[in-house]
């Protein structure tokens, strides 16, 4: 058991997005979270991360509240991806993903703490998972949308944690890096790694998921792909038919004509 | 940026600051030389003796000490509010340093009354900002929105320039022209230097503790926090160290202009924006550059002294876009 929801509710601006969830998730699970804007994926993927209190219910990490968790031990055993980034100042997109080595250098009591080889080589190995050894000592300020997007998927895996949360992961990508960014995180998730990731494309999900989280007004549906992931949620979720097709032997989820 | 390059750009920095601190120490009408300068400095013989060891070098270390912790203010707003428009009197610290100072200055001219009330100000001020946005600081969780820390130290800094305004038309005229040399920033009755030197010190080595967490910190608050930074107690310090540091410097000259806000984007351009070297180098070329402008404000119509508040935005404001159109856009590469 890595990550356990006992009763979990969430209330934004007054309004209850999710009431009473209860689920366990485990190492070498791959959870995708589905909803409509608004639905409040990304307040349940910051809860999860423990990057605000959770409304009512508990949230516990390897059988110790979130809350409990020393900010410094909690950084080394998830990693978090926002939605978006806004860069105020000019840096390289080396030292931007080097940063994610803070966790790991508070042994110096001083701000100086010196980035060791491990740190380097975690920099040089992240950077080269996303493609970005040519834009290394490029400004961050000056990188496309895509680009930037790699910038913080590569910061996330230089954390190097056996839990990811990422909030839309997939924004901004084009189609192969897209892919082949899920298929990186299937294969994280088959070595025993821990995702939790918010996503629009069911198919997504459907193809390289373990378990869903639907995000619906009503209710809430969570569990395997198998239990979750029908074209009936799938439609009631979005308020729009949504049909089946199987190519080549894999399951396609597609919008139906509407009405 | 390469660990070499990195030392070699903050030796030129304390470099340009030994420079600009013999330069001043030799020009005046007294000697005629830096070596010159320094033989007067130590050799109790010499005619020019008294003059740059009573007059000028305390002046000296005023302007140096200044520059430097007006600059390390600027460098710790920029990254606290990530708005590179923010310098020392943003959040209106120094606002209430100013006029405690301006009441104490039209009641009694005393140095020591004078730097009493400025921290008194400054205290006040902290307070009421700290009072009004408590919420920023508190929690575990990142509260994100710096804006609101921003504007309410926007608000304080109009109010106290409102009642600085007030104050100023209801003084005798007799008593103005201190009063305006000191709002514009004067060296010429520098007085307590000691205890801002102290203050620059602390300071700067309290925020170069910070100075990794500063770094995500000026990457964004959720950033930071999925890292390890406790971002709410980060964000405190830093408010009291940039207190501190403007509070410190108002109190010695009143509030010179455009240093805290030159000093961090011009050491900026040169350095990339990593605190560990980017809190020194600010120091020393913030402290070099008011040193230079209160030179050239003691000779360029001698004896007529002019307050280097003057100066400094005089000169920092073009040099300032000179580098801006040199170095492509922003960027340090």
């Amino acid at each position: 058991m890595v990550l356990e929801l006992d009763r979990l509710s969430l209330i934004a601006r007054g309004a209850t997005l999710l009431s009473d969830l209860s689920a366990s998730v485990k190492a070498g699970e791959f959870w995708c979270i589905l909803g409509r804007n608004g639905a409040g994926k990304t307040t349940l993927i910051k809860t999860l991360a423990g990057l605000r209190e959770a409304d009512r219910g508990d949230i516990r990490l390897d059988g110790r509240r979130l809350a409990k968790w020393p900010l410094i031990a909690l950084a080394k055993r998830r990693a978090y991806l926002a939605q978006q980034v806004v860069d105020h100042f000019p840096a390289t997109v080396r030292d931007t993903v080097m940063t994610a080595r803070y966790p790991y250098h508070m042994h110096l009591a001083s701000g100086f703490g010196l980035e060791s080889q491990t740190d380097r080589d975690a920099v040089e190995r992240a950077l080269g998972q996303f493609d970005l050894g040519p834009l290394a000592q490029r400004d961050v300020l000056t990188l496309s949308g895509g680009e930037r997007r790699r910038v913080s998927l590569a910061t996330v895996f230089a954390q190097d944690t056996a839990l990811l949360f990422l909030d839309e992961p997939s924004a901004h990508l084009d189609l192969d890096i897209e892919q082949r960014v899920f298929a990186m995180l299937a294969s994280e998730v088959r070595s025993g790694k821990t995702v939790v990731a918010s996503v629009h494309d069911p198919n997504l999900a459907q193809r390289y998921a373990t378990h869903a989280i639907l995000l619906g007004a009503k209710n809430v549906r969570a569990g395997t792909l198998d239990e979750v992931l029908s074209t009936r949620n799938l439609a009631e979720l979005f308020s729009h038919p949504v049909e089946e097709l199987v190519l080549n032997g894999r399951r396609w989820f597609v919008p139906g004509p509407s009405g | 940026m390469p660990r070499q390059r990195t030392l070699a750009m903050l030796c030129a920095f304390a470099l340009l600051a030994l420079i600009c601190v013999l330069f001043s120490a030799a020009l005046g009408s007294a000697t005629s030389s830096p070596g010159d300068a320094l033989r007067a400095l130590f050799d109790g013989d010499h005619p020019a003796h008294g003059v740059v060891l009573h007059l000028r070098m305390p002046r000296i270390a005023a302007g140096f000490t200044v520059g430097a912790l007006l600059a390390v203010a600027g460098c710790l707003l920029q990254v606290l509010l990530r708005n590179p428009l923010a310098e020392p009197y943003v959040l209106g610290v120094s606002g209430g340093a100013a006029f405690a100072a301006m009441l104490a200055l039209s009641f009694l001219a005393d140095a020591l009354f004078v730097t009493v009330a400025c921290a008194m100000g400054a205290g006040a001020s902290l307070c009421l900002l700290l009072l009004l946005t408590h919420r920023e600081f508190s929690g575990r969780a990142p509260q994100g929105a710096s804006e609101r820390l921003l504007l309410a130290g926007v608000m304080l800094a109009a109010l106290w320039g409102a009642l600085i305004a007030l104050g100023l038309s209801l003084v005798p005229g007799a008593r103005l022209q201190p009063l305006i040399f000191w709002l514009m920033g004067d060296l010429g009755g520098a007085s307590n230097i000691g205890v801002a030197g102290l203050i620059l010190v602390a300071v700067l080595a309290l925020a170069l503790r910070d100075a990794r967490a500063l770094n995500l910190l000026a990457r964004g608050e959720e950033h930071a926090f999925a890292l390890g930074v406790s971002v709410g107690a980060l964000k405190l310090r830093a408010v009291i160290f940039a207190a501190l540091a403007s509070g410190a410097a108002v109190s010695v000259a009143g509030t010179v202009g455009f240093v805290g806000l030159l000093a961090p984007h011009l050491a900026r351009l040169a350095l990339g924006n990593d605190q560990r070297v980017l809190l020194p180098a600010s120091a020393l070329f913030g402290g070099a550059f008011v040193v230079f402008c209160d030179t050239l404000a003691r000779i360029v119509i001698a004896p007529q002294q002019l307050p280097v508040g003057a100066v400094t935005a005089l000169l920092g404001a073009p040099l300032f876009l000179f580098l801006l159109r040199r170095v492509a856009g922003w960027s340090s590469n």
